[in-house]
């Protein structure tokens, strides 16, 4: 007897958003990355269409990380310091479909670094690299909207992501975006119906669908990963049954969440060896958000999004 | 039997009744109890009512019908219905006066409990009494010569009881007053006491019907003998400053030497206090009041009484009594006649009390035919579902906001309160309706309910409710590094102070709203229900009648259901304590009913914390769920 496998319609599917603009768009990327469109939950490609496979990046810093453990510092050599360096080397040797440039250092409590420097830092990334890029914030409300707005002016054009928006803090992000043609991430603390409010506010703003991709602050394995989990598969399910207003990709951040579990790094022989722990716990994470149907995930260490990149292509 | 049709003017109540029926009963079951002081017998002329139009038959004219062309006086009790009627209820034949502002809706089915000879017995009454003196052939003691007078004029078989100081005024009274005497009695449930002994024609014994709110206190003046309230008042529970919610004041108590003492005698004065104003509006005396009946929630009754409610605030958040004992008001403190009867409305659980149990019986929710839904948006909200088969109930924590607590612009409705504000941003320019066209001095619960709305239509805030920084007028600005809008510049206020909403109210008005919002949501989802089964809805608590339901359903705060099945029901609790006050009848159906009511604890809902966030935005999150609006 034959066994028929269960099919399930979906009656909607995930929005299809574009980052980076090559010369024909007005922008100087050399290529460019899509995000979305499934019309299945992740990997079932029998029950619908999926054109997009998940998206890699690689997160650069523009202030030189202090204290990384040595398995995760030593593939980068000498360019930890140097943003450009280190964009491009995450491009050309490890293979990322596009960079995400963190601007810790404009935090108040960091270096405090000032617009036009972060703005300066953007323009050397942007030069050192043809794959589209995420300019991300460091996370102080007051700050990023005196940053966010001149460093998106310096890469007017280049269709770039903009991250955060946050439901309290995401008209300054918002008007930039439009303003300079890039695209916006709305951040949710974990909750289904923030994540909700917040792209409702940034289309009532005048963002379009297509300009917005989802981000939930999640975490990493063992520390109550399965809720994350769930938020984000209910997500794509609220996309698949027409949800619009939840039909955005999703970013998932990796890097940073998997190495602040204190497995990544901690001397424990009996956890077996401290140069493979980090890079799969890493890994593990980002397969779990891949299964749970996040779009884009973001690593800190090329090791681990090698591991996802054969992972993707087996389960695809 | 003919069907007829009458609507009762100046409130337009329509009821529909069959040909025969009294004008004074058809009243009733519009849910606007007349006065009748004689009860039915068309002796004492109180229940006068005009007849604008319609045809009536007199019982006292040997039951002629006649058609009425121009207006004309009757008496509701000797005038049937024998076709439609426009009947005009004059202000000084009503029971309850509508004085909105503190009171609220009576259910026909609450109204039907004063219906003579449905009463049973009020709270407490003073009854006339003439007893044969003792002779030789005669020689029963004076006491049960008076418990038999009392027996035979109106108590039957029930027990009487009375204390020792009573007692001791018997002999000399009865002989002083030669046998002919009014008695004083109060009704304890299982006993009516007799609390005093006095000259007959004495003068009214008073009733007060008190709802003890976690943050405004309303009370009300009432006739027990006729039913009719002399007089309304309201004020701020002064246990505010202890704290603004019940959980935040039974810490206070736990953690201050005699706390638990201080809180009653906070809520005491301004019992007592309401009772002064009282008493001065009327020209009473304390010595009139012989009965209070209390609605409040089980940690205010508790705190009230001087009981320990620690056990309320840690699950499983224990009431230490759901329907206290009778007590004498002397033991409280309260100004009253120091023996009057103090009763309360059952609590159903520690977050659920006599308020709603009073909402409960004065909407007429426990005889409904169909799905009925009561939202009391309090400090506390409390949600109750049922019908006449079934009711469930749950609560959440709202906190003060639209009660004007926390809002600096906030205050209970009294006259100077805006109920209506619209905002024209092309004019840059507010316009209000004020309580009693009063100079403006603050927002009252509709004031605000409608402000958030106009601010959200003019885009001066965001539907997370943000105020949005660079809105083009200068009313938008920053104090002390948060963003606030100025609602009416100094020279317009009655305070000659800018009228400002600031963004943590606005926060606070958006998790109250969402918090009512989030309740009714899950324990519809925990029943299995959809909001569009709802037949009826009444709005108890914070608002007043005026309140524009499709302004409540466009900020979230109500569920989308057309306009005509909701009924915004004011201060139900009041009400209930009204009715108890009057009727034994309410008194154990109230009780029986707080016993049938289920009880749904939230804080075990998973669903309910995200029902909360999902509903703080304006209307909702998920505008499927405003059909209406979209």
């Amino acid at each position: 007897m034959e066994l028929e496998l269960p099919i399930e319609q979906w009656s909607d599917s995930v929005s299809t958003v574009v980052l980076g603009a090559t010369s024909e768009d007005g922008g100087t990327r050399t290529s460019t990355v899509t995000l979305g469109g499934a019309a299945t939950l992740p990997f079932l490609d029998f029950e619908g269409e999926a054109p997009n496979p998940p998206v890699l990046a690689m997160e650069v810093l523009d202030t030189e990380p202090d204290g990384w453990p040595e398995p995760l510092a030593a593939p980068f050599g000498d360019v930890l310091g140097d943003p450009a360096a280190w964009a491009a080397k995450c491009v050309e040797e490890f293979d990322a479909d596009l960079i995400c440039l963190k601007l810790i250092g404009a935090d108040p409590l960091r270096r405090d670094a000032s617009p036009d420097e972060c703005a300066e830092t953007v323009r050397k990334v942007l030069d050192a690299i043809g794959v589209p890029l995420i300019i991300w914030g460091c996370g102080d409300y007051d700050k990023d909207n005196e940053v966010i707005p001149v460093c998106s002016q310096v890469a007017a054009g280049e269709r770039c992501l903009l991250g955060t928006a946050r439901e309290d803090n995401y008209r300054t992000i918002a008007a930039s975006a439009l303003a300079d043609g890039h695209l916006v991430i709305g951040e949710s603390p974990l909750d289904i119906s923030i994540q909700k409010q917040v792209n409702i506010l940034l289309t009532e703003q005048g963002v379009p669908e297509d300009r917005i991709v989802m981000y939930q602050v999640t975490g990493a394995v063992g520390y109550g990963v399965e809720y994350a989990y769930s938020i984000l598969e209910r997500t794509r399910l609220a996309a698949l049954t027409g949800d619009t207003m939840l039909g955005m990709p999703m970013v998932s951040i990796v890097g940073s969440e998997a190495w602040k579990a204190k497995e990544a790094w901690m001397e424990e022989p009996a956890w077996g060896s401290l140069e493979r722990r980090g890079i799969l716990w890493e890994a593990a994470t980002a397969e779990l958000f891949l299964l749970a149907g996040t779009d884009m995930v973001i690593f800190w260490h090329p090791e681990a999004l090698k591991h996802t990149r054969w992972l993707v292509k087996d389960l695809s | 039997m003919k069907q007829v049709r009458v609507v009762f003017e100046p409130d337009g109540v329509v009821v529909e009744g069959q040909a025969g029926e009294l004008l004074l009963d058809l009243a009733l079951t519009a849910g606007l109890p007349l006065l009748s002081e004689c009860g039915g017998q068309g002796t004492c002329g109180s229940c006068r009512v005009q007849v604008q139009s319609g045809r009536v038959r007199f019982l006292n004219r040997s039951g002629l019908e006649e058609q009425i062309t121009t207006p004309q006086e009757v008496l509701a009790c000797q005038t049937a219905a024998a076709g439609d009627l426009v009947v005009h209820v004059p202000p000084e034949t009503r029971l309850c006066p509508p004085d909105e502002r503190i009171t609220g809706y009576m259910g026909p089915e609450a109204a039907a409990f004063l219906r003579p000879g449905r009463t049973g017995f009020p709270l407490g009454e003073r009854i006339q009494v003439q007893l044969s003196p003792p002779s030789f052939d005669d020689p029963t003691p004076d006491w049960e010569r008076l418990l038999e007078g009392l027996r035979q004029a109106r108590y039957g078989r029930r027990n009487i009881t009375a204390n020792l100081d009573v007692l001791r005024e018997i002999p000399p009274q009865l002989r002083a007053l030669d046998f002919s005497v009014s008695a004083t009695l109060v009704d304890e449930g299982c006993h009516h006491r007799l609390i005093a002994l006095g000259q007959p024609e004495q003068e009214e014994a008073l009733g007060l019907a008190v709802d003890i709110g976690t943050s405004n206190v309303k009370a009300e003046l009432v006739q027990l003998r006729t039913g009719r309230v002399l007089a309304g008042a309201s004020q701020l529970n002064a246990q505010v400053r202890y704290g603004e919610d019940v959980i935040s004041r039974i810490i206070w108590a736990q953690e201050h030497e005699g706390g638990a003492d201080e809180l009653q005698d906070a809520v005491t004065s301004t019992v007592n206090s309401l009772i002064e104003e009282l008493l001065q509006e009327t020209g009473a005396s304390q010595h009139q009041i012989i009965a209070v009946s209390c609605a409040g929630n089980a940690t205010m009754i508790s705190l009230r009484l001087g009981i320990p409610a620690d056990a309320i605030r840690r699950a499983p958040h224990i009431a230490p009594l759901g329907l206290p004992p009778v007590i004498s008001a002397g033991l409280l403190g309260l100004q009253v006649h120091p023996q009057a009867a103090v009763s309360c409305l059952p609590a159903i659980n520690g977050y659920v009390g006599g308020d709603i149990t009073g909402g409960i019986l004065a909407t007429g929710l426990f005889e409904a035919d169909s799905l009925t839904l009561l939202i009391d948006v309090g400090t506390n909200g409390e949600i109750v579902i049922g019908s006449k088969d079934w009711m469930v109930c749950c609560s959440c924590s709202a906190g003060p906001a639209f009660e004007g607590v926390g809002i600096e612009c906030g205050l209970p409705a009294r006259p100077g309160a805006i109920e209506s504000l619209a905002y024209d941003p092309d004019q840059d320019r507010t316009t209000v309706r004020t309580i009693g066209d009063e100079p403006p001095v603050g927002l009252c619960g509709n004031g605000l309910v409608e402000t958030l709305a106009s601010l959200l239509d003019a885009g001066v805030i965001d539907r997370a409710g943000n105020l949005v920084p660079d809105f083009p007028s200068p009313r938008m600005r920053e104090a002390n590094g948060e963003p606030q809008f100025v609602l009416l510049w100094k020279e317009d206020t009655a305070t000659a102070k800018d009228l400002v909403l600031r963004q943590g109210e606005i926060d606070n008005l958006l998790r109250a709203k969402a918090a009512v919002f989030a309740a009714v949501s899950t324990l519809l989802e925990e029943l299995g229900l959809d909001i569009a089964q709802i037949d009826r809805l009444y709005l108890a608590g914070a608002f007043g009648s005026h309140l524009d339901v499709r302004t409540a359903v466009e900020i979230g705060l109500l569920p989308d259901l057309p306009a005509e099945r909701v009924t915004v029901a004011g201060n139900t609790a009041l009400v209930g304590a009204y009715i108890t006050l009057l009727s034994s009848e309410a008194r154990e159906q109230v009780s029986r009913l707080a016993r049938a009511t289920t009880y749904v604890d939230l804080s075990t809902s998973s669903h309910f914390m995200e029902e909360f966030v999902a509903a703080q935005m304006l209307p909702h999150t998920d505008l499927e769920r405003f059909p209406s609006i979209v």
